[in-house]
């Protein structure tokens, strides 16, 4: 399904709060699956699956270490390696670095087995197959932009079922409805004026 | 602590300014609860980029039948791209109609289309639209809106056309619209085009500027519908509106919470709206003195003002008193610029000083009017309002660099004892009926645990005693690897540090916060005016009263309609 780079921007937001997660980090982590969504990736599948693809503390390690944290870490010591072992999900890795360095004005370099990529505001470059599952990444910090030939897109799709899981996890952070709760927005009004 | 202005969109530097009113003074909510539109706001500057592009408004469909219903497409080019507003209007029982966001039918719909709608579009259109939140749309769509009728007005100016005479001053004047819009979305909402495809379209890039046109549509929509069925009710005889009534009429518009989160989600555009305004004022402010023309043009703007103040009306008691103040206030303006006032130096700087004198709803309109008097000085800012938000902070800030951030923007907050119910009594929340933002009791009311961010006091203030606990020289990074749930605290404190208009200061969960001021400044930049609370919850505007019609962009009066007056025939 066709949706707006805004509606997945606030989807996942409202679904990283509603799986558990602090609204700082839902805030990066929305920006990432954006940010990967405007180059032609799905943002979307790579923030849900790390959200839900693994319980417990390899969800904290994206999400906490190997994502914000990693981040954090590469842009106090530019030029360094920084090192997250088992990374979840690389792709949300990516999405995160993609934002920061599009934020900050920066690139990025991230290094795993067999494969490289390379994130700076309108680029991102890879060589070699990303994987899906856990893996050891070096993520280094390079203090301006790297030019390289990279393209955005118009419009991103995402699949419905992904849609309907994001949507299903931010649902979490909704109110149920009562009477009460329609009061406390104001008084409702029909209109005869 | 004074603000200075680094080069605002390549601009602040071509005009003397004195120091901006720093934020510890505006950025209060009892204040910003008085702001008054200005020649900055969207959709004056929308209509002056109007005419300066040359556009054009024309009817390409008017498909209505005699009792007003159907479908009509409205065309308005600008440079060589047009853009649609596709209106539906159809029957409504008196019970469906209600200003809440939670309804779900409406008088008239619309969507402002990028470009012509072919027919095979406009009936997927006519599938879609009338539906509203419950469709999805593409990225054709650009504004999606609705608009029910104010029944008493419409009802009386149809009645009084069709007998050939023109509806009373009285009642136009006391209502000021046909319809009233109940909402406007843009920016991607339910699928329709995210807010950069238009960042570099001639007209719209400014924020809310696509919403904006589609209410100055919407408008002559609702002028020309009330023609038509007076003439179809008496064909031959009926009377048409008369230009000066048809001018007064604006878009009505229903305005609740969901309004409010805005101004805490986007701390940077807030930042840039009010950073111009101040620039705007500032620079009024540091004119030297005064000549004839100035003076003159000072004192028609504030004869205006006064019947304006007259004309508007509300049955809220507090908005009621206030309004009584102001009209005593402003006569008192009156008598100090009679006098030899204005003719020393500096008397615009002057005339802010002295007006602590008076209330804040008296000396923010006095901003607003003295940024009418200096169109060269103020225009320009109106093009430095957009902003790109941040979500990240800055993990290389040292731990002392942060807490003297914290104490220079928010010593305010950390001074708050959040273990007392008054400052913690409230809560917002999203509720699951049309996701619409409310305002719980947090002893009260159910679904705490879901409390929405707006709590950016009690999230510093907690962040505060948190840096206690590490070394001066630890950085943000050490911070958040142990504390991540402070990393919105951090995002918004790094952000103030830089962008010193972007936070509110005030505790928008303590017992004594008014959401409607949250409402009204974010309407003042807007254009709105005529706010008429009917609770601290919720307010009616008007939007576009006063302002051209869509064949009198390039008039001498089009850009000289700041609080409008209904002038006798």
């Amino acid at each position: 399904m066709q949706v707006s780079f805004n509606e997945i921007e606030t989807t996942l937001r409202k679904a990283a709060v509603g799986a558990g997660v602090d609204e700082g980090t839902a805030r990066e982590l929305a920006a990432a699956g954006r940010w990967l969504s405007e180059r032609g990736v799905d943002g979307a599948a790579a923030v849900l699956a790390s959200l839900t693809s693994m319980p417990g503390p390899c969800r904290s390690n994206l999400i906490r270490i190997g994502g914000p944290g990693t981040m954090d870490r590469a842009l106090e010591s530019p030029g360094v390696a920084t090192r997250i072992e088992g990374c979840d999900v690389p792709l949300a890795l990516l999405g995160l670095c993609g934002a920061a360095a599009d934020q900050f004005g920066i690139g990025a370099r991230l290094q795993g087995a067999g494969w490289s990529a390379v994130v700076s505001d309108r680029t991102l470059s890879t060589s070699g197959v990303v994987p899906r599952g856990p893996a050891d990444i070096d993520v280094v910090v390079v203090a301006e932009p790297i030019h390289q030939p990279g393209s955005t897109v118009d419009r991103p799709t995402v699949e419905a079922e992904v849609w309907a899981a994001l949507e299903e996890l931010a649902a979490r952070t909704y109110v149920p409805s009562s009477p009460e709760s329609a009061a406390s927005a104001g008084p409702g009004h029909q209109g005869a004026d | 602590m004074s603000v200075e202005v680094e080069n605002l969109c390549g601009v602040g530097e071509l005009h003397p300014s004195g120091p901006l009113r720093t934020p510890a003074e505006v950025m209060q909510l009892d204040r910003m609860g008085c702001f008054f539109p200005s020649r900055i706001s969207f959709m004056r500057a929308l209509l002056r980029d109007l005419h300066a592009h040359e556009a054009t408004v024309d009817r390409r469909l008017w498909d209505i039948d005699e009792d007003g219903f159907g479908r009509a497409v409205y065309v308005v080019t600008i440079g060589d791209r047009p853009y649609s507003l596709v209106a539906f209007s159809t029957p409504l029982e008196d019970r469906a109609r209600t200003d809440r966001v939670i309804a779900e039918a409406w008088d008239t719909t619309y969507v402002l289309y990028d470009g012509v709608p072919s027919g095979e579009e406009l009936d997927r259109l006519a599938s879609v639209v009338p539906r509203q939140e419950a469709s999805r749309y593409t990225e054709r769509e650009l504004v999606l809106s609705r608009a029910n009728r104010s029944v008493r007005l419409f009802d009386h100016v149809v009645e009084s056309l069709s007998d050939g005479r023109q509806p009373t001053d009285e009642m136009v004047g006391s209502i000021g619209y046909l319809m009233r819009t109940t909402a406007v979305y843009g920016n991607g909402k339910f699928g329709i085009a995210d807010r950069r495809t238009l960042i570099d379209r001639p007209c719209l890039a400014g924020p809310f500027r696509a919403e904006m046109l589609t209410v100055w549509l919407i408008r002559t929509f609702t002028l020309e519908l009330v023609e038509h069925i007076a003439a179809s009710r008496a064909p031959g005889s009926a009377a048409q509106l008369e230009r000066r009534l048809q001018r007064h009429l604006g878009i009505g518009n229903a305005t609740g919470l969901g309004m409010a989160p805005f101004l805490v989600n986007h701390p940077m555009l807030l930042n840039n709206w009010m950073l111009a305004r101040e620039t705007a004022l500032a620079r009024v402010r540091a004119v030297r003195s005064a000549d004839a023309d100035h003076i003159r043009r000072f004192r028609q703007l504030l004869f205006r003002a006064r019947h304006h103040v007259q004309q508007w009306t509300t049955e809220h008691a507090e908005q009621s008193g206030r309004i009584f103040t102001l009209r005593i206030e402003l006569s008192q303006v009156a008598d100090v610029v009679d006098g030899p006032f204005l003719a020393s130096g500096e008397p615009w700087d002057r005339l802010v000083a002295i007006s602590s004198r008076w209330s804040q709803e008296c000396g923010e309109l006095l901003v607003s009017l003295l940024l009418e008097l200096y169109p060269d000085l103020v225009d320009g800012l109106a093009d430095c309002m957009t902003a790109t938000e941040v979500s990240r902070p800055d993990p290389t800030m040292t731990v002392a660099e942060l807490a003297s951030e914290v104490d220079d923007h928010f010593a305010w907050a950390v001074a708050l004892d959040f273990d007392s119910p008054a400052n913690s009594s409230r809560f917002w929340y999203v509720s699951e009926d049309k996701l619409e933002p409310r305002l719980g009791d947090r002893r009260a009311d159910a679904g705490v645990e879901l409390e929405s961010p707006l709590d950016i006091a009690r999230r510093v203030n907690r962040l505060a005693a948190a840096l206690d606990r590490f070394d001066s020289d630890a950085s943000v990074a050490d911070v958040l690897a142990e504390m991540p749930e402070h990393r919105h605290a951090v995002l918004r404190v790094q952000t103030v540090a830089r962008h010193p208009y972007s936070e509110l200061r005030n505790n928008l969960i303590g017992e004594d916060c008014r959401p409607l001021d949250m409402l009204r400044s974010k309407l003042s930049f807007f254009g709105a005016s005529k706010f008429d609370p009917k609770s601290d919850r919720w307010t009616r505007v008007t939007l576009f009263q006063g302002a051209p019609l869509t064949d009198e962009l390039g008039d001498t009066f089009a850009d000289d309609w700041w609080l409008p007056v209904l002038d006798p025939a």
